[in-house]
């Protein structure tokens, strides 16, 4: 399984939100590459309140900072069981509108 | 080359607009009463006034080149701060300079906001392109969602408790009796109140989190000699920092910009944190209260929660801390908020609060944080000042 961000074909630098050039070398050649979603999940918290009517009936809901191999952090809704500091693994899918959302999952060992 | 000090300048004429839970007024409304009160309270004309500077996120689509046209201005310079909690510091830092270069007489600074039951969501949802795409999806927690994040991290890694925060919320809460602008002030806070509280986004709960409201804060940058022409007790800067998007590679922010500039701030000032005597800090959540602490010298990194229980940051503790209540006891007035630690400061070392005073303060640390445009505060801006009366 693999993610997708969005990348420099000039430098190589991984950025996350997407932006319009590239962070780091400002070069207008962004494009995407397959990374494998490894990361750490530094910290997460429970929702109880949301600013938005349209998310009171998934409440309590639980996001976290996702700490990628690669650098890039990201917010993501965290799976039930995973401990902050967890090896995770980040996974898209779609969420109820049919956008495709970030979820933290546990990282499978082994083969 | 050096930062040039800000001699010259002074500071004078505080003024709070009181803040009001809701309002049906706009933001307009705000700017231009604490215009008319700024003016009124340093005993000159709107005429006067050649420099403008305003921040407000409720004002939209109007910005400062708009007001000059609702009040009938023709100023020489204006400037548009829309940098949230940290508008107060830069208006200041921005409006001394003018000052200097001749470039204005009289600024006016003024934070403003309206609140209405549907302005703070409609506010977040429309704050950020990050916020909207890589945040909103993940139940729409707002900024309590990413300083719950903050918060969490921050008690993981240094092992602060909810106590530890509740001390901070406690204090303010002290601090703001006696204080008529602060909406919650007549309310004591107790640490069984401040634990009980329903959660907001956990760790996060009620108490952590700055009730949002109307109101508008200002105050006046003119010369030194202007000032004491008029007989206005006043505040000449020290020094100044100021740092935007600092430490951005730490995944998640322990620290912010305060701690890359803290050491000229105090080379500028001449004198260090110990010189203080009381700090106005940006409190949009008690854990950047613990932040500030550490980033600008008054305890090491992750030693806050040990700083608060040795001192208390009461008015007549050993740090007083946010003396008029801070947000958290006052409400959050949007933009106003960001001018809060300026002001109050001000009242402070002039003689002039609305509530109690530090007795006899002469020298205030006002510090602002602002914009989280997606995981944390980018800017950063704090000021030394001191009274002259
Ligand atoms: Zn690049």
């Amino acid at each position: 399984m693999s993610i997708t961000l969005q990348a420099c074909a000039q430098c190589g630098a991984r950025q996350y939100p997407p932006r319009d050039l590239c962070r780091v070398c400002l070069a207008d050649a962004l494009g995407s590459v397959e990374e494998t979603g490894e990361g750490r999940l530094i910290v997460s918290a429970i929702v109880h309140r949301s600013l938005e009517p349209d998310f009171a009936g998934d409440l309590p809901l639980r996001i976290g900072t996702v700490h990628l191999a690669c650098g890039l952090r990201i917010i993501a809704f965290v799976d039930a069981g995973l401990a902050d500091g967890a090896p995770v693994r980040l996974r898209q899918e779609a969420g109820r509108d049919g956008a495709a959302l970030w979820y933290a999952g546990a990282l499978e060992t082994g083969a | 080359m050096a930062v040039q000090p800000f001699d010259g300048v002074a500071v004078v004429a505080p003024t709070t607009v009181r803040y009001a839970r809701h309002s049906d007024k706009p933001a307009h409304w705000w700017v231009g009463r604490a215009l008319h009160d700024v003016i009124a309270a340093a005993g000159i004309t709107k005429q006067e006034v050649d420099g403008l500077a305003l921040s407000s996120f409720t004002m939209g689509p109007d910005t400062t080149i708009a007001m000059t046209e609702h009040f009938d201005m023709a100023p020489r310079w204006i400037e548009w701060l829309p940098t949230g909690g940290a508008s107060g510091v830069m208006a200041l830092r921005r409006a001394a300079r003018a000052v200097q270069a001749g470039d204005a007489s009289i600024v006016a600074c003024i934070g403003a906001d309206t609140a209405n039951p549907a302005s703070f969501a409609e506010l977040v949802r429309n704050f950020s392109r990050f916020s909207d795409t890589a945040v909103r999806p993940y139940g729409a927690p707002g900024p309590n969602g990413m300083f719950a994040l903050i918060t969490a991290n921050y008690m993981a890694r240094f092992g602060a408790t909810r106590a530890d925060f509740g001390a901070i919320a406690m204090a303010q809460r002290a601090n703001a009796e006696g204080n008529p602008n602060a909406l919650l002030g007549g309310k004591p806070l107790s640490l069984e109140q401040y634990l009980a509280a329903p959660a907001i986004v956990e760790p996060l709960h009620l108490f952590d989190c700055v009730m949002p409201c109307a109101g508008a804060e200002a105050f006046l940058v003119m010369s030194e000699e202007r000032a004491r022409a008029l007989g206005l007790p006043h505040a000449v800067i020290r020094g100044s920092i100021e740092r935007h998007n600092a430490y951005f590679d730490e995944p998640v922010a322990v620290r912010a910009g305060w701690a890359m500039d803290r050491d000229s701030l105090y080379a500028q000032a001449g004198v260090g944190p110990e010189a203080m005597d009381c700090l106005e800090v940006y409190d949009d959540y008690p854990v950047i209260v613990a932040m500030q602490l550490e980033d600008l010298g008054f305890c090491a990194k992750g030693e806050a929660a040990k700083f608060l229980r040795h001192n208390s940051l009461t008015i007549d503790g050993a740090l007083p801390v946010n003396t008029s209540g801070g947000q958290l006891s006052c409400g959050q007035a949007g933009a106003a908020g960001g001018f809060l630690p300026v002001v109050e400061a001000l009242r402070q070392i002039t003689g002039q609060t609305l509530g109690r005073r530090v007795p006899g303060a002469r020298l205030a640390l006002a510090s602002g944080y602002g914009m989280v445009t997606y995981d944390r505060c980018l800017a950063t801006a704090a000021a030394v000042l001191e009274g002259r009366v």
